[in-house]
């Protein structure tokens, strides 16, 4: 299992009382599964996907991900896990404003030992003629984009992605969700998909619904559709 | 690592006029930092080689008996004494010079330029006259009808303040007006029948007090005065003593101050980018990797200010020097900057700002990169402090305006900073001002008489008008304080003492100066014990009032009084005050002394006096504009998505500039009012230092007019910054706050 998580929990301080945005999570996802994971607006999608890739801690419950428990981990592990094993598509794309489409891509190939061509992950995404423009530049989906190349230049085992096409239009989405498959199935990687569109649960291999930060739903779908055939 | 870097460049020409104002600042303070203490090193290190060089005496005496074996007593006492004749000579144009022959062994003239005296018809010029007169060497002069070509600048110790009187008012230095000339002993026979001469000795183990003894109990002695208490050296120790605290304290407060505020400015920065730094840590770099990056721009930033600072103070060292010595007749030995000081220099910054936001950086990345990405620069919840305040009432902008100036405490402290460390400069120059103005209109205020005659003998008749007085000088047990006591009559009108409420006090009081009474404790009714310096016979008197002077440490009392304690006749005087120049016979006259051209004296200095405060002020200006421009110009970055949102909602831009800018008014306000005490306690700390060991006091005086002054200089130059402020709030794209959402 690439990942395991037992009793996982994540609260927030809110005023006087205590609220917890997830509850007793347990799964396990075993390496080169493609996951969704669903759920209403609030219901703890993004806190989930966050403490699965290193960058929020749980409050409750260990979480295992190739072999270390990050959430026992130093620091200094878990930066390194960060660094070696996982490819993060942030929900606000979160590019540096100052660094170029390539220099934003590069800044996490940098880091890494084995990292993927940039040009050639900048020509899966479609940005080879936008390489040298700056984020403020770009459009929603083009930063989208680049917040995936970027991720996906590390080759990482996992790939985490939050509302990936949240803010993509139909074509562009579906090349993207394409390219989703295409790494999966040649790198063997692991990725794990946040967003509220059930027609793309079809695609992948499991579901994993929440409500409340509870687990409502998990189960196998098996790549009922291929991603030319999502709808929205 | 490498690409990250490419963001640093990118950001600083982005932030351009934070960078470049942030250098600007630290490379003034710098500059200001090791120029100041240089010059003190330097002067100080310059000073010290000239006593050695120039043989410095140990005192000037005049013997009551001939020597009978000169040779035999100076080795048989281990003393150097050598005679030296002056006469003094007017030049035309007002200047007058005191000419000394050349000595071999003490007090010798150190040459600054040219070369020393080898013929009769040879003279060396004094250094700040050469400087002040721009005289070029080999300049034919005329001297008592006798002409001579300036061979050499020189200066000579016992003269290192070159002052014409050591009365009160000869204090301030002319050096368009007196200066001193040295000739052979051969050329300064032939320009005078009966010159002036003195005696000097050089203690070899340096104990003076032995030499004295040795000297009275030999050829007795009808005069008697210390290195240590010439005017014309202590002076110059004590104005460089001055600038050493000034140099040492002021530039050190300011640099600690502009450190600090490049470390919170660059600090707040950091917290700026809280949420990229999230980002990259959440793609896998490590915190240490992050806060080195971070640490870069403020490097820079502190590093080249703080170079260029040292290398303009290296560059300007040679014509500050300069400056200053026009003011201490001090040949430069040294002229370059200590590297003790230049390492302060360039230190202290970067010594400050590094460790500072690194700890910022440490502390921000600490958090998870999950938190760190979803908050904006500021906590976008209410804090307690505005949740308690239930900010609930008023208009939207005033609400807005509040809430922003309480979560933007910090940086309101930071603007006080600002404020204080500009307040504190431009009040230093308005202190300085304000106290030798009263030093000086204090000095010449109440002083009606425009002449002072010192009479042979007492006398009971007074044929040649003006005010008849007595004047006596008397010395404290200690013997470390001689000073003159006036004896007024009732009817005096030409000297009036006056108590600090401004009112006059009457004569028949006995009154001491504010100057005496500061420098041995005195309050009305203390009891004051003293020898009468002549006969050493012991009084002791009750001090009934004090009056504002502080340029002379004096006692004045009834005339009658004096008389008695003088043991003359109650009805006798010594001396005559006159509006106007009177015609005694010149047997009659001890000494004339003329206070027109004393005053005269007073009002040259003054000028380049206002000049070189005028200088600081400018300084002052820059450095606040700098500052108040910095945390301005921070404030319209940390507030960067929320004006953009606002103007796409619709706002005017005068809307948000009052809305955002307007809450420093109150942070400047405030650390303008805090410099005030800070500026008078550390000025205060500054003045009794470097006056106790003269005979003046300096008043420490910050007027209302100045503080207006300033106070309105501040606000300027605030305004300026807030000019800057508002362009930069205009140029917030609307498109920040819909793109990157949360970037
Ligand atoms: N820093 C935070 N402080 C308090 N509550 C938070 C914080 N972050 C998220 N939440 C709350 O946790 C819940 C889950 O959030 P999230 O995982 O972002 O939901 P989703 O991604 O499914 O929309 C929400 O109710 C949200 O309001
Ligand atoms: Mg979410």
């Amino acid at each position: 299992m690439l990942i395991q998580l037992n009793g996982v929990g994540r609260r927030y301080q809110m005023g006087q009382g205590d609220f917890w945005a997830l509850k007793d999570v347990t799964l396990s996802i075993p390496e080169g599964q493609m996951v969704t994971i669903l759920g209403p607006s609030g219901s703890g999608k993004s806190t989930l996907l966050n403490i699965v890739g290193g960058i929020d801690r749980a409050d409750a419950g260990t979480v295992r991900v190739a072999g270390i428990d990050i959430s026992h981990a130093s620091e200094r592990d878990l930066t390194q896990f960060r660094r070696a094993t996982v490819g993060f598509v942030f929900q606000f794309f979160n590019l540096i404003p100052n660094l170029t489409v390539h220099e934003n891509v590069e800044v996490t190939a940098d880091i890494v030992k084995k990292s993927l061509p940039i040009a050639e992950v900048l020509d899966a995404v479609g940005l080879t003629a936008l390489a040298n423009r700056f984020p403020s530049e770009l459009s929603g989906g083009e930063q989208q984009r680049v917040s995936l190349a970027r991720a996906v230049v590390k080759n990482p085992a996992l790939l985490l992605a939050d509302e990936l096409t949240g803010s993509l239009d139909f074509a562009t989405s579906r090349d993207i969700l394409r390219l989703l498959v295409q790494i999966n199935e040649t790198y063997h990687t692991t990725v794990v998909l946040v967003t509220h569109n059930a027609a793309i649960a079809d695609m992948t291999d499991r579901v994993i619904r929440l409500r409340s930060g509870e687990l409502e739903e998990d189960r196998l779908v098996g790549r009922l559709i291929k991603a030319e055939e999502v709808t929205w | 690592m490498n690409t990250l870097l490419k963001r640093l460049p990118r950001t600083a020409r982005s932030n351009q006029w934070l960078v470049y104002g942030s250098i600007t600042m630290v490379l003034l303070a710098c500059m200001l930092y090791v120029s100041l203490n240089a010059l003190l090193v330097d002067i100080g290190q310059s000073r010290s080689r000239f006593e050695r060089d120039s043989r410095i005496e140990s005192a000037t005496f005049l013997p009551q008996r001939p020597f009978t074996d000169l040779a035999a007593f100076e080795s048989d006492r281990g003393l150097t004494i050598e005679r030296r004749r002056e006469v003094d000579a007017a030049v035309p144009g007002g200047l007058t010079l005191r000419v000394f022959e050349q000595t071999e062994h003490i007090d010798l003239p150190v040459v600054t330029a040219g070369r020393e005296v080898q013929a009769d018809d040879e003279m060396l010029l004094g250094q700040t006259v050469a400087t002040a007169l721009k005289v070029p060497l080999g300049t034919t002069m005329a001297l008592l009808g006798r002409s001579f070509t300036v061979v050499g600048f020189a200066s000579v110790p016992d003269y290192m303040y070159p002052i014409r009187t050591t009365d009160d008012a000869g204090i301030i230095l002319d050096p368009r007006a007196f200066g001193i000339a040295v000739v052979t002993p051969a050329a300064l026979d032939t320009l005078v029948q009966v010159p002036l001469t003195t005696w000097h000795v050089r203690a070899i183990d340096g104990n003076t007090d032995k030499a004295r003894q040795a000297l009275a109990e030999t050829v007795g002695l009808t005069y008697w005065q210390d290195i240590g208490s010439n005017p014309r050296y202590t002076l110059a120790t004590a104005k460089l003593e001055g600038a050493a605290s000034v140099s040492t304290s002021m530039p050190l407060v300011i640099l600690l101050l502009t450190s600090l505020l490049l470390a919170a400015a660059q600090g707040r920065i950091v917290r700026m980018q809280r949420n990229q730094l999230g980002t990259l840590k959440a793609l896998g770099y490590s915190t240490r990797e992050l806060v080195l990056q971070e640490l870069f721009l403020p490097a820079v930033i502190a590093s080249s200010g703080s170079v260029l600072g040292v290398l303009a103070s290296v560059l300007t060292m040679r014509p500050l020097l300069n400056f200053m010595v026009s003011y201490f007749s001090i040949p430069l030995y040294v002229a370059t900057v200590p590297w003790k000081t230049a390492l302060i220099g360039l230190v202290a910054p970067i010594f400050f700002v590094v460790p500072a936001v690194a700890l910022v950086a440490v502390r921000l990345l600490g958090q998870p990169p999950a938190k760190l990405m979803q908050t904006t620069a500021i906590s976008t919840r209410p804090g307690l402090l505005e949740r308690s305040l239930h900010l609930t009432r008023g208009s939207f902008q005033n609400r807005f305006a509040m809430r922003a100036a309480i979560r933007g405490l910090t940086r309101l402290g930071l603007l006080m900073l600002g404020a204080m460390l500009a307040g504190y400069l431009l009040l230093f120059g308005g202190a300085m001002r304000d106290s030798m103005d009263t030093l000086v209109r204090g000095a010449f205020k109440d002083v009606r008489f425009n002449y002072t005659y010192l009479l042979t003998a007492p006398q009971l008749e007074n044929p040649w008008g003006g005010e008849a007085i007595t004047m006596a000088p008397f010395t404290t047990i200690d013997g470390k304080l001689t000073f003159q006591a006036t004896g007024l009559p009732a009817t005096s009108t030409l000297l009036v003492s006056r108590a600090s409420s401004g009112a006059a006090i009457p004569v028949d009081r006995i009154i001491v100066t504010r100057a005496l009474a500061l420098k041995l404790g005195l309050q009305p009714g203390s009891t004051l014990a003293l020898h009468q310096s002549a006969t050493g016979q012991e009084v002791t008197l009750t001090v009934d009032a004090i009056s504002e002077s502080y340029t002379t440490a004096g006692l004045i009392m009834p005339q009658d009084r004096l008389n008695g304690l003088l043991g003359t006749p109650s009805a006798s005087f010594n001396a005559i005050l006159s509006a106007t120049s009177l015609a005694i016979p010149a047997r009659d006259v001890l000494m004339a002394l003329s206070t027109a051209e004393s005053r005269a004296a007073f009002d040259s200095v003054i000028a380049p006096l206002y000049a070189t405060l005028g200088g600081v002020a400018v300084f002052a200006v820059f450095i606040a504009l700098m500052a108040l421009s910095i945390v301005t110009t921070l404030a319209v970055e940390e507030e960067r998505i929320t004006i953009s949102l606002l103007k796409v909602l619709g706002y005017q831009p005068e809307e948000l500039n009052r809305m955002v800018l307007s809450s420093g008014i109150v942070a400047v306000t405030a650390g303008f009012m805090l410099s005030i005490p800070l500026l008078l306690t550390s000025v205060a700390r500054l003045f009794t230092k470097t006056t106790s060991s003269i005979s003046f006091s300096l008043p420490i005086r910050l007027s209302p007019l100045s503080i207006v002054v300033c106070a309105v200089i501040m606000l300027a130059t605030y305004l300026v910054s807030l000019r800057a402020a508002r362009s930069k709030v205009q140029s917030v794209g609307m498109a920040v706050s819909l793109k990157t959402a949360r970037e």
